[in-house]
């Protein structure tokens, strides 16, 4: 089974509308944004995703928060998540691998390339 | 003149006596015993210490007299002080021409009367130790010298009691000095015995206001603590330094030194340094939290700028006019560029820092540079420049963090390319020399003048401004490359010349890499290279300062694998022959005895050294060729050691 439904959490607009190209025009994906992790709670579920790109620094629930709650909904419980942040230093890398991210891609991202690297990491993933 | 000399030297005199503060000192049992044997030795019903203030005459010890001071008028030991005289013998005071009218003659039964001078070493008269008779007699010349070596013996009292009291002051000016200094200092000796403790030692272990000294930690520490502390201190006390960063109770961080010394009676003991770091790394996290933060703050914005940007000039956008084209492709390359630099800021701020972790794990270089070489495949057709690298033996191996040497290869690779003139190429080439490997990159660009090659690793430096700036260069590769190179025991060097190209070379220890060998294979030719006619030894040592010291010390001898595990040795063991095995006891997978039966079942077996930080008994069913304790064995010694065995071998 192929990629196709991603669930994209993230606050800022310009980078969604980035990341919304870059994955449904240039990568072919079928994407559902979300700018809150409330919202993903809401939303998710119904969406069924097969993988979840999550932002980490957001307002209100943050991203290993939102994990968190994922975890607690039997839809989205074993969907991988991956994190997306600009905050990179190892050690905070490591912090998201140990709360339960299946990867971590840091921002900038290459938006040419940002769905294949999603593609990737689904694939090892299975 | 003359009075005014004499008062002089009188006031000399009595600031000498001062200096002894004996005066009105109570009685004492060590003067008291010279004074009764002066009496005895003298067949003398009264015997004296006296000492001649300004005014008095005191007793610092009698025997058959109650006063204890009198006055210096008609004083028959002032009048011998006066005279200087050695030893005064009066034999019948009254046909004396002074002393008879002396009022304890006159009125008194003073008849008899015989004084030694109290001499200090400086020369000056103190008083007399004397004895008095109430009969006129002699004193036989044996008793008259008796009286005057009983006399020096009272100025050694004297002398001895002086010394002790500046000893004293001295000793409490440096325990004011250990209790004053803002570390925590404590010693302990051979059994673990407190010898010190220093006023913060105690403050910070709740200990205030106890006299540690002859305790056991156990006795006195709170449990908290003692957990932390027994076994660092009887490892320090197996001769191991340990240095760790303790987190007390109440949260303050303390970095501990734990390190053994001799105390005085030249058994080794613990001296244990402890410096308050709380503060310091409260800074250091406010710091990193503000480096991350602005980080963060930064890439987020140009994470949407890059990627607006990416996809515009990336063609997801449709076809651009090709002046927009082209300023967009300025825009995106400069973000790019900005996303760079971002990243080499905290890169050097971490290297700076010393807070880059490194994963260091032996890998075999020709995978390592073919990814090198691969990754910057599409930047190279760019800039229309040919990378060859010519394939390394594979048994090459290096010991580096993956990402951190491919961070390096990316850095010298793209500016090898980004300085190359269309169609040329950048030559990637491997050569091995005395246990090193030599990566070297080779452009064909327009090389870089000799004062400017030594500036070039610095931060920011530019060679020429525009040129850098014109290839979107960050001014802080080159010396993260270099910083990342010695962080993992490497180098990075240049040579060039202006119109000959640049080569960058990047040095990294040799390795053997495991698992790349036969078994069968009895030495590989990389060994046989290696060691030339030198025993090739695997070291296991936790750790690897003390590797590192003896590999230089034997390095004429043999050549050293370092391992700080038990694992990690039988893994070399299985891979490599060995001519000797250098063993540590104490290490932290275990105990260095458990190797041995595998070391012995190997053919032909390796010779083993125990060196180990205790003193030990092998057990019955090992044999071991020697055993040296790391605190006794001098560099000589160990180099002896090792060339008995590459004469036998």
């Amino acid at each position: 089974m192929d990629l196709e439904r991603v669930l994209y959490v993230e606050d800022d607009k310009s980078i969604q509308a980035v990341a919304q190209l870059a994955l449904e025009t240039v990568g072919g994906l079928q994407v559902c944004i979300c700018s809150s992790g409330e919202e993903a709670l809401d939303k998710g579920p119904g969406f069924s995703p097969q993988l979840i790109l999550l932002d980490v620094m957001m307002p209100g629930m943050d991203g290993p928060e939102t994990l968190i709650q994922m975890r607690q909904l039997p839809a989205l419980a074993k969907v991988p998540v991956v994190f997306m942040t600009a905050r990179t230093q190892e050690s905070e890398v490591q912090g998201y691998l140990a709360q339960g991210a299946m990867e971590v891609i840091p921002k900038p991202f290459d938006p040419m390339q940002l769905a294949n690297q999603v593609r990737a990491i689904w694939t090892d993933h299975r | 003149m003359a009075v005014n000399d004499a008062r002089s030297q009188e006031q000399e005199r009595l600031n000498a006596l001062a200096s002894y503060h004996i005066l009105d000192t109570p009685e004492e049992k060590h003067f008291d015993e010279l004074t009764q044997l002066a009496a005895d030795i003298c067949d003398a019903p009264v015997a004296l210490i006296t000492l001649i203030d300004r005014h008095r005459q005191w007793f610092k010890s009698r025997v058959g007299m109650d006063a204890t001071e009198t006055p210096l008028d008609n004083s028959f030991c002032a009048q011998a002080v006066a005279s200087h005289t050695l030893l005064t013998v009066v034999e019948d005071a009254t046909e004396h021409p002074v002393f008879k009218s002396y009022e304890a003659v006159t009125e008194g039964d003073v008849r008899f009367y015989a004084g030694a001078l109290l001499l200090s070493p400086q020369g000056m008269a103190l008083g007399t130790l004397c004895v008095v008779g109430h009969e006129p007699r002699t004193l036989d010349p044996w008793q008259g010298h008796a009286l005057q070596v009983l006399a020096r013996q009272v100025v050694h009292q004297l002398e001895l009691r002086r010394a002790n009291r500046l000893l004293a002051r001295e000793t409490d000016q440096l325990q004011n000095l250990v209790d004053n200094v803002p570390v925590m200092l404590a010693q302990l000796d051979e059994q673990g015995r407190y010898l010190f403790a220093n006023h913060l030692y105690r403050r910070w272990g709740g200990l205030e206001g106890q006299d540690l000294r002859g305790c056991l930690p156990q006795e006195v520490l709170p449990a908290a603590l003692l957990k932390k502390r027994q076994s660092r201190i009887n490892r320090c006390l197996k001769g191991q330094r340990i240095q760790v960063e303790e987190v007390q109770q109440d949260q303050r961080i303390q970095d501990m030194v734990y390190m053994p010394l001799a105390t005085v009676s030249g058994q080794q003991g613990v001296l244990i340094v402890g410096r308050d770091i709380t503060e310091s790394k409260r800074a250091e996290a406010v710091k990193n939290e503000f480096v991350s933060t602005v980080s963060h703050e930064l890439r987020t914005p140009l994470t949407s700028i890059i990627g607006a940007l990416g996809l515009a000039t990336g063609g997801a956008l449709g076809e651009l006019p090709e002046q927009a084209k082209t300023m967009l492709d300025l825009a995106h390359g400069n973000s790019q560029r900005l996303k760079h630099l971002i990243n080499d800021l905290l890169d050097m701020d971490k290297l700076v820092a010393g807070q880059m972790h490194f994963d260091m794990t032996v890998e075999p270089l020709a995978p390592l540079l073919e990814r090198a070489v691969q990754d910057m495949q599409i930047f190279s057709q760019e800039y229309a420049v040919a990378v060859e690298c010519q394939a390394p033996d594979p048994a090459l191996a290096v010991e580096v963090d993956e990402y951190r040497f491919l961070q390096i290869m990316t850095n010298l690779l793209s500016n090898a390319i980004k300085f190359s003139p269309g169609d040329t190429t950048v030559a990637v080439s491997v050569t091995e020399q005395e246990g090193q490997v030599l990566i070297s990159v080779v452009d064909q660009g327009p090389g870089i003048a000799l004062e400017a090659q030594g500036k070039l690793f610095q931060r920011f430096y530019q060679v020429d401004g525009s040129s850098t700036r014109q290839k979107g260069g960050t001014g802080l590769g080159l010396a993260i490359s270099r910083e990342l190179a010695e962080r993992m025991k490497g180098q990075l060097t240049l040579s060039s010349a202006p119109g000959e190209g640049s080569c960058f070379t990047l040095t990294l220890p040799l390795r053997t890499h495991p698992g790349s060998r036969d078994e069968s294979v009895v030495l590989s030719l990389l060994d046989q290279q290696r060691k030339g006619n030198r025993l090739l030894a695997l070291h296991v040592e936790d750790d690897e300062d003390l590797q590192r010291v003896l590999s230089m010390v034997g390095t004429e001898l043999a050549v050293f694998d370092g391992v700080t595990t038990l694992n990690a040795a039988r893994q070399a063991l299985r891979n490599n022959r060995y001519d000797l095995v250098l063993l540590d006891l104490e290490l932290p997978d275990g105990c260095g005895w458990s190797l041995l039966a595998e070391i012995q079942s190997l053919h032909p077996a390796p010779a083993v050294v125990v060196l180990t930080g205790m003193d030990t008994q092998v057990p019955d069913n090992y044999s071991v060729d020697v055993v040296l304790i790391k605190s006794r064995v001098t560099d000589d010694e160990f180099r002896q050691t090792l060339a008995g065995f590459l004469a036998k071998n």
